[in-house]
């Protein structure tokens, strides 16, 4: 072989090398999923575009749904964790123990707050991804339903959904009341959740079709313009994460 | 037979002319022609709100892109600019009909939205200017019409072949801009020349008119037009706007509002205020767009008025969607209204200027026969 040829060869090999090292060091594309709070329950409606009003007392009431067109798309690697503050009753609500099964010491603390991990792994996104369709959609919203000024209003510009959901707590509140055994019995007896070693009690709770687990929010913000000729409602949609806090616990009321 | 005699005897004769005489050819070529029909507003702004060929609707709204976007921005910022000088240099004059309440100078900029919905405002920072592209689009679409119906016989008759689409005849516009889409793609597959190809080709047509250099010439002509039509009604939309600011109506609202607090209806009171603001951004836009014309209007010279607000009110505002009358709770000014208010104060500056005019003219009329006595 000629020397030549040899140089080209050594050459490709080097590059081919240095090109399968180049890609070996590459990190692993992250999601990003920031901005995301989680629905009360895990469900097939309150779609994007699920239009939602904040009282003057803080009590949340659902709007209407916008005529509007969603896009959606399945990401395998989409992995969301998230820590919520949830009521006791809310919680134990949640991995489905009714409240009438519970001792008499933790009744009274169900309305104290615990910490509880939601996590889901790989979902189907839906979101509205143009402002030329959302825009006229709640103006048209709001010739149906009138506008209270002293509210405030969210829309739900994505969600993500998932074929399973982890909750995950530790039950320290348990030890706190004395309780730690009877309550893990009751877990164990009542619902698919498992006591871990840690004190911390996890449950998979496994759906047979994807249900929405988390939305991500956008606050429709009024505001006051001067302008040419006259607008029915002036508004921009601002981002405000966690702002529109339905929580695990806190289903929306019924208008 | 004729037809091929006479072009044959035309080219006998410019090959035997330049032997005893010079021949020159100056003027724009069709080439150059083209070139500038193709870089005008009239077929940038046709690509950019009818991208494609197929139209369903004149008011379908157009998804643009980035470049898009910025390019309007751009082409507002511009024209906010000319307000902005044109309000330095008549700052003395405008304060003294708005009675002391014009600022000096104010910084202002525009944003351009993609909502669909019609905005054309300022927005809470007092600053920005915020235009949403279904209004930039109802600034072509009411140029287009506005041209189609008022200014020109050969864009009409000639170009688009339309004149027998009637007035309230149902997708009117619709009707126009197909056709106009269409004839703009011939414009665009026209075979051009140099100035003597022109020559030879308006020579050797069956008819002149069939030749590219007098159809590319009108539609020039025409383009030129539609530009003025659309800079006007843009003009005066901005020039409201920087009215807002320089007039200081957002602190004159709060306070209408404060003192309104004491009234018996406070909300009748704000919506009172509110009407009044928007006529006098009206009213400044027509004296600031009236100065700028020179001493004589502009229709006198031949050329489209650049006040626009009759435009913008005949047409734009219709076609941007702007609702009815309501802004909430308050009532805006009636349309008519608007636009009669703004003629009545264009033509009092007109009637002003040409009362100067004519004192001026007497005086120095009066200084020439004390000379030459």
């Amino acid at each position: 072989m000629e020397k030549r040829t040899k140089d080209i060869i050594r050459l490709f090999v080097l590059s081919l090398s240095l090109m399968v090292l180049g890609c070996a060091k590459h990190p692993s594309v992250e999601v990003p999923v920031e901005g995301f709070d989680a629905f009360p329950s895990a469900r097939d409606f309150d779609p994007p575009g699920k239009v939602f009003r904040k009282d003057a007392d803080g009590k949340i009431w659902p709007v209407g749904l916008l005529k509007v067109t969603t896009q959606s798309g399945h990401e395998e690697t989409l992995a969301i964790s998230k820590k919520e503050h949830v009521s006791l009753g809310g919680f134990f609500k949640s991995i489905g123990v009714a409240e009438n099964v519970l001792p008499a010491e933790l009744k009274n603390k169900l309305s104290s707050e615990i910490e509880v991990e939601l996590a889901s792994v790989s979902g189907t996104r839906e979101y509205l991804d143009d402002d030329s369709d959302v825009y006229p959609a709640i103006i048209a919203l709001f010739r149906r339903v009138p506008f209270k000024k002293d509210n405030e209003y969210y829309l739900i510009r994505e969600t993500i959904a998932s074929t399973e959901l982890t909750f995950r707590s530790k039950v320290n509140w348990a030890a706190e009341v004395g309780a730690n055994a009877e309550i893990k019995k009751i877990i164990n007896a009542n619902t698919e959740a498992h006591w871990e070693n840690e004190n911390a009690v996890s449950m998979v709770k496994k759906f047979q079709s994807p249900l929405r687990i988390w939305f991500k929010a956008e606050k429709i913000m009024p505001k006051e313009a001067l302008g040419i000729g006259p607008a029915e409602i002036q508004f921009d949609l601002v981002t405000t994460a966690g702002a529109l806090k339905l929580g695990i616990d806190k289903q929306p009321d019924n208008p | 037979m004729l037809s091929v005699k006479l072009p044959l005897a035309l080219l006998t004769l410019t090959m035997l002319l330049p032997s005893c005489c010079t021949c020159t050819c100056s003027g724009s070529s069709s080439g150059k022609i083209k070139k500038g029909i193709l870089n005008s507003y009239l077929f940038k702004a046709a690509d950019r709100f009818y991208p494609t060929t197929e139209i369903s609707s004149a008011d379908k709204f157009p998804r643009l892109n980035d470049k898009q976007l910025k390019e309007i921005e751009q082409e507002m910022a511009d024209l906010l600019k000319t307000i902005q000088k044109l309000h330095s240099k008549e700052y003395n004059y405008v304060n003294k009909v708005f009675v002391g309440r014009a600022l000096a100078k104010a910084d202002a900029k525009i944003k351009i939205t993609s909502r669909n919905v019609p905005i054309c405002q300022v927005a809470p920072d007092n600053a920005t200017i915020e235009l949403d592209v279904k209004i930039a689009q109802a600034l072509f679409r009411g140029a287009l019409l506005d041209y189609f119906d008022h200014t020109d016989v050969f864009f009409r008759e000639q170009f688009l072949k339309v004149s027998d689409i009637k007035p309230d005849e149902p997708d009117r516009e619709g009707k126009i801009i197909k056709t106009f889409m269409k004839k703009k793609s011939e414009i665009e597959r026209t075979a051009t020349h140099t100035c003597v190809g022109d020559v030879f080709d308006m020579v050797s047509a069956d008819r002149l008119e069939e030749s590219s250099w007098p159809q590319l010439a009108g539609v020039g002509l025409s383009s030129v037009g539609l530009m003025n039509r659309y800079q006007g009604s843009a003009l005066f939309m901005i020039a409201h706007e920087y009215g807002h600011i320089v007039l200081q109506h957002r602190e004159r609202l709060k306070k209408a509002r404060e003192e309104g607090l004491k009234e018996k209806d406070p909300i009748a009171a704000e919506c009172q205020a509110r009407a009044g603001l928007e006529s006098e951004a009206d009213t400044y836009a027509v004296v600031l767009l009236t100065n700028l014309q020179g001493p004589i209007p502009m229709e006198m010279v031949g050329m489209d008025k650049i006040t626009g607000y009759d435009n913008f009110f005949r047409y734009v505002y219709q076609l941007g969607g702007f609702p009815e009358d309501r802004q909430q709770d308050c009532s805006y000014p009636d349309l008519d209204q608007r636009r009669i208010l703004a003629r009545s104060v264009e033509e009092a500056i007109w009637q002003k200027k040409e009362d100067a005019l004519s004192m001026e003219l007497d005086k120095q009329f009066i200084k020439l026969i004390e000379k030459s006595q």
